[in-house]
């Protein structure tokens, strides 16, 4: 009975499906044809492919556009936030998920209404943030490094404790800890006396200025994403509870139970989070727009791309080479990680 | 690290001056609020079913809201009443404060009360029919059949005066109020409306050509999918050149070849209907323009691959055995749709449409881009607005602008649940 009724009806699935198909790829087309083409072929009408394959528009953008620059921007931005989303939400969720404290609901649905304000709403605000105009910056930086060093000293407990279950080792993590944290804190001191380069970027990004034109900005707003937390809650809470019964009954606290058991246990869901916060950080574009004055050293693809469009206002193949560089490492992902993309994406939605 | 520089910038106190800048005069927005209010009350009445006892509660809520909207209004026209009276005697108080007590600043004093006076009548009307309807309903006098009738009657009658203030109410903020910003909103309403529609209704198409595995299916959903993965700003981009309003874009050239003059793309800002109809219509009648249907057919671009997968995935989680049910009891195709697919698939769709309305009250990259340096105003949406403000440093403003916009999209969510619970009801 359903084999004859979608043979009937296979045609006119094909059809409607085909249509769909040349509908979505024909911007794509077209941006990737454009790219190759000359200046006067992209002006020109009744021309829709180029005469040749022009790969020097690429370099054109790549060098002289500093679409390079954008790019390692964008991938320095994209990769901290994604890493720093992962350990602070991690974070987060476990504790909406283990404890039960009082109000501790209520703070999660606080947590969720934030899920409900737009960008935009946040914005204003946010700008004076970072501006210094509510919170002295010299007390806004450490907190933001004291907290970050917290949940990194954590999460250096739970990669060595992988590490030992992984390789059958039985480090003590409170040595390896100091160990790194020395070597970190050290050599950054040392490189910041010896290289001025470091010591001027170190500047720039926690000095007692404001944020902007930083790489911090575009970075430690987002670390508390909503929608990470909501995530990694739910699969805290899809942990049998004989498990952490089992623990505590072993005398192991919070933190034993966190980094040994609930995070091996959940890295396929890491790998899901970490997927789509690397999305929404490579698309965000209207903070870093705001945050990111006139010099370009921090632009990312997104923001370049516009900043580039408004200067040069004529030459449009130049425009193509820049769409196609910034969505070419999304769509190799996608390609990559096809049926874990279409189940998270649609699981949560990848804009807002 | 010192904090001996650091002073907290502290601006002056301003109080509501800047809700009252953006929507006007603030009385009369909260009415058109309150009114707009009543007019989804007034669609929940039509479309109840008035046969079952709940209605007296329905009703109950109902006349409470009104009465108190009808308070509220009758203060508010004695208010204004004595205060026009004062400000034609010419009493110093009154020319004072005529800036603030005005709903129109521009028009003749002795014109502002009949706004108020309009909307308190069509009130009194309503709230006098539903009390009687809720009179006779409650004490169940009336056979089933007349108390559907007093149902539809006092649905259609708030929907008359809830119409009737929000129209004239809208005007005078208009008149009053930061007429871009508010036509903005307009604007946000046909982008919404226009995207959640059409990706709604094609991601359903999609979704059913999808349905039960055929051949090349992963191919499909892959490229589907693609148009919602890839960065809004490359494709934003793309389609800035593709809907440019050179003669040589991609939109244009495929007009030419069908025998259409080019036309200006998301530069115009001619109403659609014009180019349909022919009509010369303005204002909120004549519907999004071109350019916004430009901006439209982004948002459908980019959203309907994901709908179409989110449906699909609602469709295969219908139990198969109910559609050979159906097909036993000889039901046909569109029988089934009805009665199975769309009841079991209404809960999807509610969250598909709550989710793209909070999207779309929140657009702004791809109109940026889109727009460039362009400026036209039929597709400058809200956030738009209140990101020009911003970036001519009135942070101040901006903000009110954005809690304004944050309160419509709380208020739009909550009517949304209160409209669709009646299908939701199904898809326990």
């Amino acid at each position: 009975m359903q084999t004859t009724a979608s043979l009937k009806n296979a045609y006119g699935r094909y059809v409607v499906l085909t249509l769909t198909a040349i509908v979505s790829l024909i911007p794509f087309v077209y941006m990737v044809s454009v790219s190759f083409m000359s200046l006067g072929e992209a002006i020109n009408t009744r021309i829709l492919l180029p005469s040749e394959l022009r790969f020097e528009n690429y370099q054109l953008a790549w060098e002289e556009a500093r679409f390079s620059r954008y790019l390692m921007n964008s991938i320095i931005v994209t990769i901290a936030t994604a890493i720093g989303q992962l350990i602070v939400c991690s974070l987060a969720g476990y504790a909406f998920a283990a404890s039960n404290i009082p109000g501790g609901k209520f703070l999660f649905i606080l947590v969720l209404v934030t899920l409900m304000v737009p960008e935009a709403v946040l914005i204003a605000p946010l700008y004076q943030v970072i501006l210094g105009r509510i919170f002295p910056m010299p007390i806004l930086n450490l907190v933001t490094v004291s907290i970050l060093g917290l949940c990194l000293i954590v999460w250096l407990s739970v990669v060595v404790s992988l590490v030992n279950t992984r390789f059958h080792r039985q480090a003590s993590p409170g040595k390896i800890i100091l160990a790194v944290l020395l070597i970190v804190g050290g050599g950054l001191v040392w490189l910041s006396i010896e290289l001025p380069e470091v010591r001027q970027v170190l500047l720039d990004e926690f000095g007692d200025s404001n944020w902007l034109n930083t790489y911090t900005v575009m970075v430690v707003p987002f670390l508390g994403n909503a929608y990470c937390i909501f995530l990694f809650r739910q699969f805290f809470k899809q942990l049998p509870s004989e498990l952490w019964q089992a623990a505590k009954l072993e005398g192991a606290s919070h933190f034993q139970y966190f980094t040994q058991v609930a995070v091996p246990l959940t890295l396929p869901a890491f790998a899901t989070i970490g997927l789509l916060s690397f999305i929404w950080s490579w698309n965000s574009f209207m903070w870093p727009r705001l945050t990111q004055l006139d010099h370009r050293g921090h632009f990312t693809l997104a923001v370049g791309l516009d900043a580039f469009t408004r200067d040069q206002g004529t030459e449009l193949h130049l425009w193509m080479a820049g769409a196609t560089i910034t969505a070419l490492p999304v769509l190799v992902l996608y390609i990559f990680t096809l049926r874990v993309f279409i189940s998270s994406a649609s699981r949560t939605g990848l804009k807002g | 690290m010192s904090v001996h520089r650091w002073r907290p910038v502290q601006g002056r106190f301003l109080g509501a001056d800047h809700y009252q800048k953006a929507l006007g005069d603030i009385t009369s927005a909260l009415i058109v609020l309150a009114a707009f209010s009543a007019l989804i009350v007034g669609a929940w009445l039509l479309t109840r079913d008035w046969r079952q006892l709940f209605v007296k509660k329905a009703l109950i809520i109902v006349l409470a809201v009104l009465t108190v909207l009808l308070i509220v209004t009758l203060f508010r026209a004695i208010q204004l009443q004595i205060f026009v009276n004062a400000y034609l005697e010419g009493m110093d108080w009154a020319y004072d404060a005529a800036p603030r007590m005005f709903i129109d600043r521009w028009s003749d004093p002795e014109e502002q009360v009949p706004f108020i006076a309009r909307s308190a009548r069509s009130l009194f009307g309503a709230v006098i029919i539903i009390s009687i309807a809720k009179v006779l309903v409650g004490l169940s006098i009336v056979r089933q059949s007349y108390r559907r009738l007093f149902g539809r009657a006092s649905g259609v009658l708030v929907l008359y005066s809830g119409g009737q203030i929000v129209s004239v109410g809208w005007e005078k903020m208009m008149g009053s109020g930061d007429s871009d910003f508010l036509n903005s909103l307009i604007q946000t309403v046909f982008y919404s409306i226009g995207t959640i529609s059409l990706q709604v209704s094609l991601g359903l198409i999609i979704a059913f050509a999808l349905y039960r595995r055929l051949r090349g299916f992963r191919f499909f959903r892959f490229i589907i999918f693609l148009p919602y993965v890839v960065p809004v700003v490359a494709m934003a981009t793309v389609f800035r050149l593709m809907y440019g309003s050179r003669e040589s874009s991609l939109s244009n050239q495929f007009l030419s070849v069908i025998g259409v003059e080019p036309l200006r793309w998301i530069a115009d800002s001619t109403p659609i209907t014009s180019y349909l109809f022919g009509l010369e219509l303005s204002g909120l009648i004549a519907g999004p323009s071109l350019g916004m249907l430009t901006v439209i057919m982004f948002g459908v671009f980019s959203y309907t691959g994901y709908n179409a997968v989110i449906l699909l995935a609602g469709l295969t989680s219908i139990p198969l055995d109910l559609y050979e049910a159906a097909e036993l009891e000889g039901a046909t195709a569109w029988q089934t749709f009805r009665h199975i697919t769309m009841p079991l698939l209404s809960p999807i769709i509610f969250f598909l449409v709550i989710t793209g309305l909070i999207g779309t009250f929140q657009a702004f990259t791809h109109i940026y881009i889109m727009l460039g340096p362009i400026v036209n105003e039929s597709i400058h949406t809200g956030v738009i607005m209140i990101w020009r403000q911003i970036e001519i440093g009135k942070f101040g403003y901006a903000s009110a602008l954005s809690v304004i916009l944050f309160v419509l999209i709380i208020l739009l969510t909550i009517w949304q649940f209160s409209l669709f619970s009646r299908f939701q009801e199904f898809g326990e």
